[in-house]
């Protein structure tokens, strides 16, 4: 799963299937990406650095580049928080037939 | 008082026998060893009075009572009767018409043969063998005598006691009564010795012994089922259930006292007259302990998510809605920055995110318990090769040591890196003037935003209506169960406060936001974090009848008398003084007088009743029965119940009369009432 694209050297986040300018990029909209490095961790795929290299406008190149070096820190963060949650609150079926 | 008996013993072989020499040596022997103190002499369609007197003569001194009988075989199998010692010559006259008219050894008696030539027959035990090839079923002629089940081992005895529709089993020996035996299974005293029958009597009279085997719980094959005896005072009553009766002023309350003297207090456990209509009091502190259990269960069960939540609240770290609302304006506001400007792009330093350090809570909680458990010398007595176990414990600790302590000091590391990339972009920003970009932790956030997702997840699954508990005491049902709140009006009587919850806590909890609820509980001046489940749901603890609808103040008496006998099984005395107070007879019928007999299991139990119902249905094994002689005299007897005799120090009486006089005030007004209820039984 592919978080960026660079179409035309111009970059966008990808959100399902919204394409998003890094300018215009909202608090939403980042905590729903975030939500997808969470849910997929496994298949998240980062931008290569030519890609980013490919990025025509400084401006955009430097957000995205920001960004993504937060979110890459985050994605080895997930399987910790993952099972965080999983011990704070554990399957209730498990429970239930005690 | 308990007494042991054999109720088949061969003495002289019949021509139906095999050959075998009496021995009386032998016999003293077996009663002795077995501890006997009644035995029966049952010879094969023979009974020889010579050998019975001289057997009897004998074994008097040995205080062991021998009563006169005969294995007889009826046309239908083989049954035992068994007579008094005054039949004897009556069952000789018997043997004499059997030998005169059943001459060939493979004759059989017919049941009306029988009833013609055998005097007084109505007056005995009979023993019908049970589990044999030659097994008999009660003739109808003989339905109206009284019968029992003879068995010859004791699963047998348990098979039959258990079955309600068998007779009343007893076990018996059939022993050969010599020294040499072809079979030795016949005369092996130790063998032998296990092959008798335990009754709940206080003397082996013959009647005494007929009125006991009448009622099965009063028959045994170990002597620790039954009751045996203790004296109070001068006076003998039962370890068992013991019913005092007698008319009002007669010494009863006075016989509780000598209880009392005579036992330490913590020993006895007293419902006192009266007690018992004062039960509202009693139930609504047992609502409340049911009540308060069953929720602490059901707490505990959840106590990992619980205190998630607590952390969850206690957490006061910022807004991350702001923070990531900041840290995105910043890092736009910095990349147009960093385009206008050449020099920052020389320091690869200054463009690096911070690293994202994270606790993990879990891994020390799980340290924690290891070390509990390691640490628990206790804990480890419970196990075998206990040394071995712990090593893999250890082991176990270490691994999980490493990893946390490992985690620990990447963590530390990171925040020294972080620290160091910071000092480095804030002297570049000062050379270079490129605003900072704000701190925002992705990780911590989406932590967060997770676990308000699993709190609400997990208050969703959980508040809802649901039994924690059902209880059933007889035909009581304790039912406890939480549901959710469904006013503001019940969370603030729940939580005895005053404050204002509507629009704050019961709108977004009736919604089902309880990220919002929770926020608002928090911030209220009543909230207790240890009280934290109690804002989720409301407790009900409801006594239902067996119809399943809540029971009336009569019923909720009943119940709290059950409750009160089922905590009195802790004390070895139970005093029980007129439980009869509020409740109705069918009440006392169906569900008290099974609790006060299942009583007797546990302790020594007195009951005073004035009830005829009660006193009439108990079957306590022992009657206690007080008179009064004159002022602050009294006069009490007492006596094994199926005996129906009575006795103290000085007499033996008889307890119908007294036992009428106080349950009915004597046969005349029981049949009145008996006249009573038959004119208005017809048209």
């Amino acid at each position: 799963m592919n978080l960026l694209e660079v179409d035309n050297k111009k970059a966008f986040f990808i959100l399902l299937d919204e394409k998003i300018e890094p300018e215009k990029l909202s608090r939403d909209e980042l905590l729903k990406i975030l939500d997808l490095v969470f849910v997929n961790h496994s298949d998240i795929v980062f931008p290569s650095e030519d890609e980013f290299n490919s990025i025509i406008n400084p401006v955009e190149k430097e957000i995205v580049e920001q960004i993504i070096a937060k979110i890459k820190e985050f994605h080895t963060n997930v399987p910790n928080i993952d099972k965080e949650i999983k011990d704070q609150f554990p399957n209730l079926d498990n429970l239930k037939s005690e | 008082m308990v007494k042991k008996i054999d109720f088949h013993i061969h003495t002289i072989a019949s021509k139906k026998d095999y050959k075998f020499d009496f021995s009386l040596e032998w016999l003293r022997d077996y009663v002795t060893e077995a501890k006997l103190d009644s035995i029966a002499i049952t010879n094969h369609d023979l009974f020889d009075l010579d050998n019975y007197l001289e057997i009897k003569e004998s074994l008097e001194e040995l205080n062991c009572v021998v009563y006169p009988g005969m294995e007889l075989s009826l046309e239908g199998g083989h049954v035992n009767i068994v007579f008094n010692e005054t039949e004897a010559e009556i069952l000789s006259s018997f043997s004499s018409w059997i030998e005169q008219n059943k001459i060939d050894f493979k004759s059989k008696i017919t049941t009306a043969e029988y009833i013609e030539n055998m005097k007084k027959w109505a007056e005995g035990i009979y023993i019908f063998e049970l589990g044999k090839s030659n097994s008999l079923n009660v003739p109808e002629e003989l339905s109206s005598v009284v019968s029992v089940g003879g068995v010859s081992n004791q699963l047998k005895f348990q098979s039959i006691f258990l079955n309600d529709n068998e007779l009343t089993p007893v076990l018996f020996s059939d022993a050969h009564a010599t020294k040499k035996d072809f079979d030795r299974k016949r005369n092996d005293i130790n063998l032998l010795k296990h092959k008798n029958t335990f009754l709940q009597i206080d003397n082996c009279s013959f009647n005494e012994i007929k009125n006991c085997i009448s009622d099965k719980i009063k028959v045994a094959v170990n002597s620790d089922w039954l009751s045996n005896v203790i004296e109070i005072g001068d006076h003998r009553v039962s370890t068992g259930l013991n019913l005092i009766v007698g008319k009002r002023g007669t010494g009863k309350t006075y016989f509780f006292n000598k209880v009392k003297k005579q036992y330490p207090i913590e020993e006895i456990y007293e419902i006192a007259q009266f007690e018992t209509a004062k039960s509202e009091e009693y139930i609504e502190k047992h609502r409340k302990k049911q009540g308060l259990k069953a929720f602490e269960n059901w707490k505990n069960k959840y106590s990992t998510q619980f205190d998630a939540i607590r952390e969850y609240l206690n957490d006061s770290s910022g807004d991350f809605n702001r923070d990531v609302d900041n840290y995105l304006e910043s890092i736009k506001v910095y990349a147009r920055d960093t385009a206008n400007s050449n020099s920052s792009s020389k320091y690869k330093l200054t463009k690096e995110a911070s690293f994202e350090v994270i606790s993990s809570a879990s891994l020390k909680k799980y340290l924690h318990s290891l070390k509990e458990i390691i640490t628990n010398d206790d804990f480890w007595t419970y196990l075998k090769e206990p040394e071995i176990k712990k090593k893999v414990f250890i082991e176990t600790y270490q691994e999980l040591r490493d990893t946390y302590t490992r985690n620990i000091k990447e963590g530390k590391l990171k925040e020294k890196v972080n620290g160091i990339i910071n000092a480095v972009k804030s002297i570049s920003r000062s050379k270079n003037g490129i605003s900072k970009v704000e701190e925002c932790n992705f990780s911590e956030t989406m932590l967060k935003i997770k676990t308000e997702e699993s709190i609400n997840t997990f208050l969703n699954e959980i508040m809802v209506e649901q039994e924690l508990k059902s209880e059933t005491l007889y035909s009581y049902k304790i039912v406890v169960k939480v549901s959710p709140y469904e006013s503001a009006r019940e969370f603030r009587e729940n939580h005895s406060t005053s404050e204002a919850v509507k629009d704050e806590l019961i709108a977004p909890y009736l919604e089902k936001d309880y990220i919002e609820f929770l926020k608002n509980l928090a911030r209220k001046s009543f909230y207790n974090s240890s009280n934290l489940a109690e804002y989720f749901m409301h407790l009900e603890v409801d006594l239902l009848d067996s119809h399943d609808t809540p029971a009336s103040g009569g019923q909720a008496a009943g119940f709290a008398l059950i409750l009160r006998l089922e905590e009195a099984k802790e004390k070895s005395i139970i005093l029980i003084d007129e439980p009869e107070a509020s409740l109705d007879n069918a009440y006392i019928k169906d569900d008290l007088i099974t609790a006060i007999k299942r009583l007797k299991g546990y302790s020594t139990v007195f009951v005073i009743t004035h009830n005829s119902t009660l006193g009439t249905l108990l079957g306590p094994d022992y009657l206690i029965v007080t008179k009064k002689i004159a002022a602050n005299d009294y006069q009490v007897l007492t006596g094994e119940y199926s005996s129906k005799i009575i006795s103290n120090s000085t007499e033996d009486i008889e307890s119908y009369d007294l036992f009428v006089e106080a349950m009915e005030a004597g046969i005349e007004t029981y049949e009145k009432k008996g006249e009573v209820y038959e004119s208005l039984g017809s048209r």
